[in-house]
This record gives C-alpha cells, structure tokens and sequence, in this order.
C-alpha cells in the first residue's frame, strides 16, 4: 500500500512539471505585426492584431507576422529567424509567420525549448499549417491567410501534449493488460514436468535422419519508391545570433 | 485381515520411520534401527504376513455381503476400530495415535516392488511451502496469515511407473529462404528439402499416480523423483505415514502416460530438425510398440488450505521438497498494481513521444 501511494504522488509530480500548462513568470507576451507591404487594410490589421494579442496572452507565447518584399541577401529561414530574434529576444518562446512576397517562399519560424517546449510542439503541424495557409498567400488573400494562422497557431498548441498522451496510455494499457494476463495464469495451473526428462541419448537412437533436396527458387518484388516531399523544412537549427529555432516552409 | 504395528523390541513403543535421519526411531525410549535390522526384528512379521496372506485373500463377495463401504480393523494397541476408506494401506488410530498398517491391502497384485522413503521431515515440508507459496506476490494477505489450516500429512502416493518403448516418424518439409536487394528489387532465394526422421525412443519411469482421489496434475508438477534412492518394498516404510493402495489400474493411466510420451517424443523429434528457415510438417506418427510396469510407492506431503469456502490443495514432493499448487489470487491487489504500472508507463511513454517525435 505504502509503495502504491509513493507511485501515485510520483506520477501526479511528474504530470505536473512535464506539461506546464500556464505560465507563472511575471513577463507578459509580446506580439507583432509588421506588414511592410500595406497587403492588409487598416481595418484587418487591426482584427489581426487583437486576435493575436488575445491568443498570445491565452497561450502564453510570443506571436508575429512579418510581411515584406525585401529580405535582404537572406533566405526566407535566416530572414524569419532573425526578425524573431530581434522582436522577442533570443531563445524565448514564441513563433513567427513571415510572409514572403518577393522570392514567394513563405517561412514559420519557432522559437522556446524547456520548459514550454513551443519549438517540440509545433514541429509536427508545420506542415498541416502551410497546407492550410500556402493556397490562400497564392491566392492573395492575405488577410484569410493570417486570421487561419493565427487560429492554426491555438488549435495546435496543445495537440501533442494530448496525444503523446493518448498514445501512450494506449500502449501502456496494452502492456498493463498483458501483464495481467501473464501474471493471473501463474496462478491457474499448475506446472508440467517433461517426460523428456525421463529418457537419456543413451538409450534412444534415431533410425532415420534424411534431408534430401527437392527444389530451388528466387522470387523478384520490385520495391515501392517514396514520394519526396513538397516543401522543405529544417529541424531544429541555430541562427546566425545564436538562437535555437524549428519551423519550416514553403514555396506558394 | 490384520492391522499390523511395527513394536520397538527394547521398549514395545510404536516404530515409525523417520524421514531425517532415513531410520526407523521409537518415539518413546528414542531408539533407532537401520531397514536391515527392522528386517532381522520383523521378519516374523513378513513371515506370517505371508502365511497368512494366503488364508485371507479377500473374496469380492465376502466383502460386499459384510460391509456396505469401507472396512473395520481393530487397533492392537488400545483395541478400538479403525475406521478406513477402501484404500487406505496405512493411518493411525484415532484414539491412541499410533500407526497402523492394514496388511491385507498391500498384498497380491496391491502389492508395490519398491518404495522411495520419505527423506524430507514434516518441518522442512512446511517451511517450503511457506517459503514458495505464501511469498507468492499476488496472494491475498489474509491467506498468508491464515492460521487455520490442516495438518500437513505424509502420504505415500500409489504410482504406476512406466517404460515405455515409441517408435516415432516425422516427415516434414524444411526451407532454407535467403533475401537481398538489388537495385529497386528486392530478392527471395528458397531452397526446399523433404525431411524425414525416425527414431526408437525409451523412456524409463514415466509417472502417473494410480489414486483416483488425488489431482493428477498436482502429482505431475512435483515431479520428479530421483529413482536411484528407491528401495525393496517393505510395509515397514509406511510406519508413521499415511499410505493408499491404487484403485487406478494400468489400463486407466495408460492415457495420461501416452499423452506425456507423446508430447515429449515429439519435442524430441521437432529439436532434431535444424538448420532451416521455416519447417511444414505434414506427417508424424508415434506408436508405443512396448509397455513395462511397475508400481511404487511414492511420499508426498499434502497441506489442505480452507479460504473463502474453497479448498486449496498444495504437494510437496517427500523426497525433493518441490512444492506444487495454486494459491487463491488477490484480484485487488493485482488489478491496482497494473493500474500502477499502466500510470508509470503512460507519463514515460508520453514524455518520450513529446521530447523524441
């Protein structure tokens, strides 16, 4: 009963600093929209800029848009990477959509390890953000665009959190159950004893022993090629200021 | 038919045999006699057991024309009548203790060739079976504090004990599959063979107890018994324990003798088949062409536990101290220690998924 309880009070300790759900530090989140090319009217900045005041409060993270021509001799990755870091500081938690209408390579950019682990979060629904957004830049609707960020960015933040855990408990319940299953036969029957135990080669010989071969044959399976991927993306990376970033991106 | 009791010759207390130290001992002036020299005291015993053996050969009709079910002895120590099932070869008595052997049953075709003796005391027995079954981790705790439970009795179990003779064939087709690939190909390369074995099999001593009252597979998992150590039979063994004769015969266990041959005649047979990827069988025949027999008496200890209203039966092996049987299961204790390591589980597999993917 003892060690029952240790576990349990291990287990709720562990739940509790693995997956922090609110944020106790005093610094509020920032967020930014920079839209150098005027591809939003007046009236959506400012829709843009109150939902993502709102979402960057609620989930606690810094959130940007950046939309310009000019990047500099940069590529779309250092270019967002680098506005991050100016905008939020280093290695802060964050992400940052940078709209790219000169070379049409948009990028995502994602800032935080421990413990809010914003860059491990989103890694995985990169892609399912572009797919949902890159249709709508080429199509120059910007503003659909960054309102369907802004809602991607909420919808996906906690998505791994719950499913690693869902994968997990279903993994752990089919070893549990298993367990159980093993552990509840031990106590249905009895053991069996060989009988092989009751003869020795010494008094047994074989009669026959033959192998003989029959036949040969190959069989050819032509192998499935992968389909390469469209869009690259980077794993995790540094920048040149020496931040830690994950995202990805995408030509329209 | 005569109730026989072994006397010790310096006092006239009752003889038993005593499993530590393999001699008979007198319980009362603490004497002790090795099997020969009980040979030498009661060979008048055995002598007129003989004699007399011929003079009362049960009659099935006497039997059942006297007695309706089981038989009355007198015991020679205080004269009461000993009350035993049709079986019983030796008991006690129940009003002065002493042991009592009940001749007539273990004469004829009842009588065993040989005997393994007890070697591991009543003592030793039980602290085995604490230590195996009672640490058991999923027993419940009241079982293990339980104080109610039966006596630990010394029985000599009837066995038939087989040699037996198989003639086995085996045919099988076996392939050897070899795999690569090769561009954007991948290759399976299979070389089949037609495999055949036979073999002549002797097994010696194959055990199946002859007690219909006694679980089988009780029996079967304290096996087995080191047969070097048996001995001559002599009723003198049974002196102190409880002894059945079989009310199984050959023909009645020879099933569950050919099941264990089988199975192991064909392990044997499987095991001589190697070096393939995959192995088909498609025929495979035993036959035991030969049986040998013989019938022993074999000691086993037997605890009865009562729980829950339920009777839990434990073996221990007399001369080995392997302990069999199957303890109650606390459900509630396995079901929260499951739940434990499915919690356990869930957060380190979560937190690997989130850190690692």
């Amino acid at each position: 009963m003892k060690n029952l309880k240790k576990v349990i009070v291990l287990f709720i300790t562990v739940l509790f600093f693995a997956f922090p759900v609110q944020s106790v530090s005093a610094a509020s989140y920032g967020f930014k929209l920079d839209d150098q090319d005027g591809s939003l009217s007046e009236n959506e900045s400012a829709r843009i800029e109150n939902k993502m005041k709102s979402f960057s409060d609620k989930l606690g993270i810094n959130i940007a848009i950046v939309i310009t021509s000019d990047k500099g001799f940069k590529s779309s990755m250092e270019y967002a990477d680098d506005q991050y870091d100016s905008i939020f500081g280093i290695n802060t938690q964050g992400i940052l959509l940078l709209i790219d209408n000169d070379t049409q390579y948009d990028w995502i950019s994602t800032s935080g390890d421990a413990p809010k682990f914003t860059i491990k979060r989103y890694q995985p629904y990169i892609d399912p953000i572009l797919d949902d957004i890159s249709p709508m830049l080429k199509n120059g609707h910007y503003y659909t665009a960054c309102d369907t960020f802004l809602d991607d960015v909420q919808k996906y933040a906690y998505h791994k959190v719950f499913s690693s855990l869902g994968i997990g408990a279903v993994i752990s319940l089919i070893i549990s159950a298993i367990a159980y299953g093993v552990i509840s036969h031990g106590y249905k029957n009895n053991k069996k004893y060989s009988a092989r135990n009751y003869t020795s080669s010494n008094d047994s010989k074989f009669t026959e022993k033959t192998d003989v071969f029959v036949r040969e044959y190959t069989q050819k399976v032509k192998i499935e090629s992968n389909s390469g991927g469209s869009g690259s993306h980077s794993g995790s990376h540094h920048s040149s200021s020496g931040g830690h970033h994950g995202g990805g991106g995408r030509h329209r | 038919m005569e109730a026989i009791q072994y006397k010790c010759p310096n006092c006239g207390g009752s003889l038993e045999y005593r499993a530590d130290i393999q001699k008979f001992g007198c319980s009362f002036c603490l004497s002790e006699f090795t099997e020969q020299e009980i040979k030498l005291i009661c060979s008048d015993n055995e002598n007129t057991d003989l004699s007399l053996q011929t003079e009362s050969e049960p009659h099935a009709g006497d039997s059942q024309n006297v007695f309706e079910s089981g038989n009355i002895y007198s015991c020679s120590s205080c004269g009461a009548q000993i009350m035993s099932d049709d079986n019983t070869a030796a008991t006690f008595c129940v009003y002065c203790h002493n042991p009592v052997i009940l001749k007539g049953r273990l004469s004829g075709t009842y009588k065993p060739s040989m005997v393994i003796p007890f070697s591991v005391e009543r003592e030793n027995a039980v602290s085995l079976f604490r230590q195996t079954i009672m640490k058991k981790r999923f027993v419940p705790k009241d079982f293990r504090s339980e104080q109610t439970l039966e006596k630990m009795t010394g029985l000599y179990v009837p066995f038939w004990l087989a040699d037996c003779r198989v003639r086995a064939h085996l045919s099988a087709t076996g392939k050897v599959t070899r795999s690569w690939s090769q561009g954007s190909y991948r290759y399976t390369n299979v070389k089949e063979y037609q495999v055949s074995r036979g073999a002549d099999i002797r097994y010696t001593g194959i055990p199946a107890d002859g007690a219909s009252k006694i679980d089988d597979s009780l029996m079967d998992a304290i096996e087995p018994y080191d047969y070097s150590k048996m001995q001559q039979f002599s009723m003198s063994y049974l002196s102190g324990f409880l002894a059945d004769k079989y009310d199984v015969d050959k023909g009645g266990v020879f099933g569950r003798i050919k099941e264990k041959a089988d199975k192991a005649t064909n392990e044997i047979m499987d095991s001589s088949v190697t070096g393939y990827s995959s192995v088909s069988v498609h025929n495979r025949s035993n036959s035991i062409i030969r049986t040998d027999w013989n019938y022993a008496l074999l000691p086993v200890w037997f605890m009865t536990y009562s729980y829950n209203g339920k009777m839990y039966e434990f073996a221990v092996n007399g001369q080995s101290g392997v302990v069999a049987g199957i303890p109650p299961l606390s459900v509630k204790k396995l079901v929260l220690y499951c739940a434990a390591v499915f919690a356990v589980l869930t957060v380190l597999l979560a937190l690997g998924g989130f850190l690692l993917f």
